[in-house]
């Protein structure tokens, strides 16, 4: 009998082969890869008039040297695509991983093999986690090394509701990996999300609509200021999606960190255990 | 029950309140081609599911080589190959990649029996190819090299020769007796062709509404005693009708458009011919109807001709 140990890691390449021997696989990979050229090009030709609002914004109480809208700024301003774009790249693939497999009718072939269902969902959602991982490393890559050689590198201006935060660039380096380490995690509840929806459907678009159709509905309740939604918005996992942004405030407000993580592990455990549990009961009838 | 391939015990399944399957008891001896036989939506391939805990069972159990279907590690897969519906791959993949995935499920296949099982259902040639350009025959043949791939002792086999031309049949029910009398496999057939199961297995069952009918060895159901029905070709018919008519070991005469059904016993045939020729009758054509066929329609109500 092949190790436990041994069959994990060929049910795991397999599931790597499955998702990259398919074309939208690459879709969410290209899409930022046109993208952030785009952004980053915009920003070298219309960086000063964006420095100019920037300053505008401050009054004349500063007096800058240098370019504000660099490699780094714009990076991070690019991160603000973790709220609905990466989401809705990520559905692309993890909503495929086990429905696609429904739709095509290869389960008859996959789970006809002498290896529990556990093992067979524990390396898909692995194969899904790694890919968006993937993609939100890809993001980060490709902003940052990008921007800096694009626009050149230099110390982050932010400006938020707390005041004005000014990072060195040699600060602001290691805060934006741990920013990315923050959106790894965030974008996690997002795959389970979307793994959960492809165990119960058969088909790969039902994932995808289902969770944008929560996300959504979730960010608007986030987002809008009415009292009487205050209650509950701390509890919406969308509430904590901003966990990255706790990388660039100083000094780290880590019981915030905390608390966000907290949430947004309780919800991905909740999806994932959901997911065991009804694919473990699943009737294979395609 | 060490004897035995298969043996399920009061084994149910229902979808919402329709029962697929009824209190199913059936036994298959090892080394066995069973013929599993049943009109369409008569739970054939409900029952080939959950013998591969594709679904679960609503009511009793299953035992596969004396392990229950209710494992949770299924052990007992290991000694199964089956093919399931159609033949369904990752598309985006070539045959050998298909194969790959699933050898490596499995202990003791390699690259080297990925590329013998190709070569066994002739498609070596085009290995490399993606599944999505082959036919629907050779993804067929794929789905037999699937489900031998790692030798198993039991290949479950769901209408195998569907959509294949007639030298595809033939080679697939070739194969099926090699397998069977050269590696000793249990062969579990589902099959709506009844000629098939005549011809390649050696005891069957018969499923209706989720029911077991009949089950036993296929001669059983084939008994030279037996009258077979009988089709005549042969002009002018209404003559050839009243001569059949009158003959006292000719029964259930029936003319089918421009020819004629009838039971009579094998080994009359002869008389038949020569009094049809005394009566001035030409014939073009008189065959049996497969006996099993005979038998199958007779058990479903229909076997009185219409």
């Amino acid at each position: 009998m092949l190790s436990a140990l041994h069959i994990m890691w060929n049910l795991y390449l397999n599931e790597l082969i499955k998702v990259f021997s398919k074309w939208r696989t690459y879709i969410g990979f290209g899409a930022i890869g046109v993208v952030v050229p785009l952004v980053m090009w915009g920003f070298s030709v219309g960086g000063s008039g964006i420095q100019r609002e920037m300053l505008d914004r401050l009054g004349n109480e500063f007096i800058t040297t240098g370019n504000l809208a660099n490699g780094m700024w714009a990076s991070h301003m690019l991160m603000n695509a973790l709220f609905i774009h990466v989401p809705f790249l990520i559905t692309l693939v993890a909503g495929d991983v086990v429905a696609g497999e429904g739709t095509a009718g290869t389960f008859r072939i996959y789970l006809t093999r002498p290896v529990s269902r556990n093992r067979v969902l524990s390396t898909k959602l692995l194969a899904a986690a790694t890919y968006s991982t993937g993609l939100v490393a890809w993001l980060g890559i490709l902003s940052l090394g990008l921007g800096n050689w694009w626009l050149g590198i230099g110390d982050v201006f932010l400006i938020s509701e707390e005041g004005i935060l000014i990072l060195p660039w040699d600060i602001a380096l290691p805060r934006f990996a741990l920013a990315y380490l923050f959106a790894f995690y965030t974008m996690l509840s997002v795959t389970a999300l979307t793994f959960l929806f492809s165990v119960m459907v058969t088909n790969a678009i039902g994932p995808i609509v289902g969770t944008m159709a929560v996300l959504i509905v979730s960010l608007v309740l986030t987002v809008i200021n009415i009292d009487a939604f205050q209650w509950f918005q701390q509890h919406l996992f969308t509430t904590h999606f901003n966990l990255w942004t706790f990388a660039f405030e100083d000094p780290i407000p880590w019981d915030k960190v905390g608390g966000g993580a907290l949430n947004l592990g309780i919800y991905s455990a909740v999806f994932i255990a959901a997911a065991y549990s009804l694919f473990r009961r699943k009737d294979v009838l395609t | 029950m060490s004897d035995l391939a298969i043996a399920t015990v009061d084994l149910s399944k229902r979808f919402g309140k329709r029962a697929a399957l009824d209190h199913l008891d059936l036994e298959v001896p090892k080394g066995e081609i069973f013929g599993f036989l049943g009109p369409n939506g008569s739970g054939k391939t409900t029952t080939i599911r959950l013998l591969l805990s594709l679904i679960r069972p609503s009511t009793g159990d299953a035992f596969l080589f004396g392990q229950s279907i209710k494992r949770k590690y299924p052990h007992y897969l290991g000694q199964i190959g089956a093919l399931v519906d159609e033949a369904d791959f990752y598309l985006n993949l070539s045959a050998l990649a298909n194969l790959r995935l699933l050898a490596r499920l499995q202990r003791g296949v390699d690259e080297a029996r990925c590329r013998e099982v190709l070569q066994i259902v002739g498609l070596l040639d085009r290995a490399h190819d993606r599944v999505k350009t082959y036919s629907h025959g050779m993804r067929q043949r794929l789905g037999i090299a699937q489900a031998i791939l790692h030798r198993p002792q039991l290949l479950i086999l769901d209408e195998p020769t569907t959509g294949l031309d007639p030298q595809g049949m033939h080679e697939v029910r070739q194969m099926i007796r090699q397998l069977a009398n050269e590696e000793g496999m249990t062969i579990f057939l589902s099959s709506h062709l009844l000629h098939e199961v005549e011809q390649l297995c050696t005891s069957m069952a018969v499923l209706s509404e989720g029911k077991l009918l009949v089950s036993g060895p296929v001669d059983q159901f084939l008994s030279a005693e037996t009258a077979t029905l009988t089709e005549l070709q042969a002009t002018p018919i209404d003559k050839a009708k009243d001569v059949l008519e009158s003959l006292p070991y000719v029964t259930e005469v029936v003319v089918l458009g421009q020819h004629l059904r009838f039971r009579v016993q094998h080994q009359r045939r002869p008389d038949i011919t020569r009094t049809l020729a005394e009566n001035g009758v030409e014939i073009y054509s008189l065959n049996p109807v497969s006996k099993l066929e005979d038998y199958f329609l007779s058990l479903f109500g229909f076997g009185e001709l219409p």
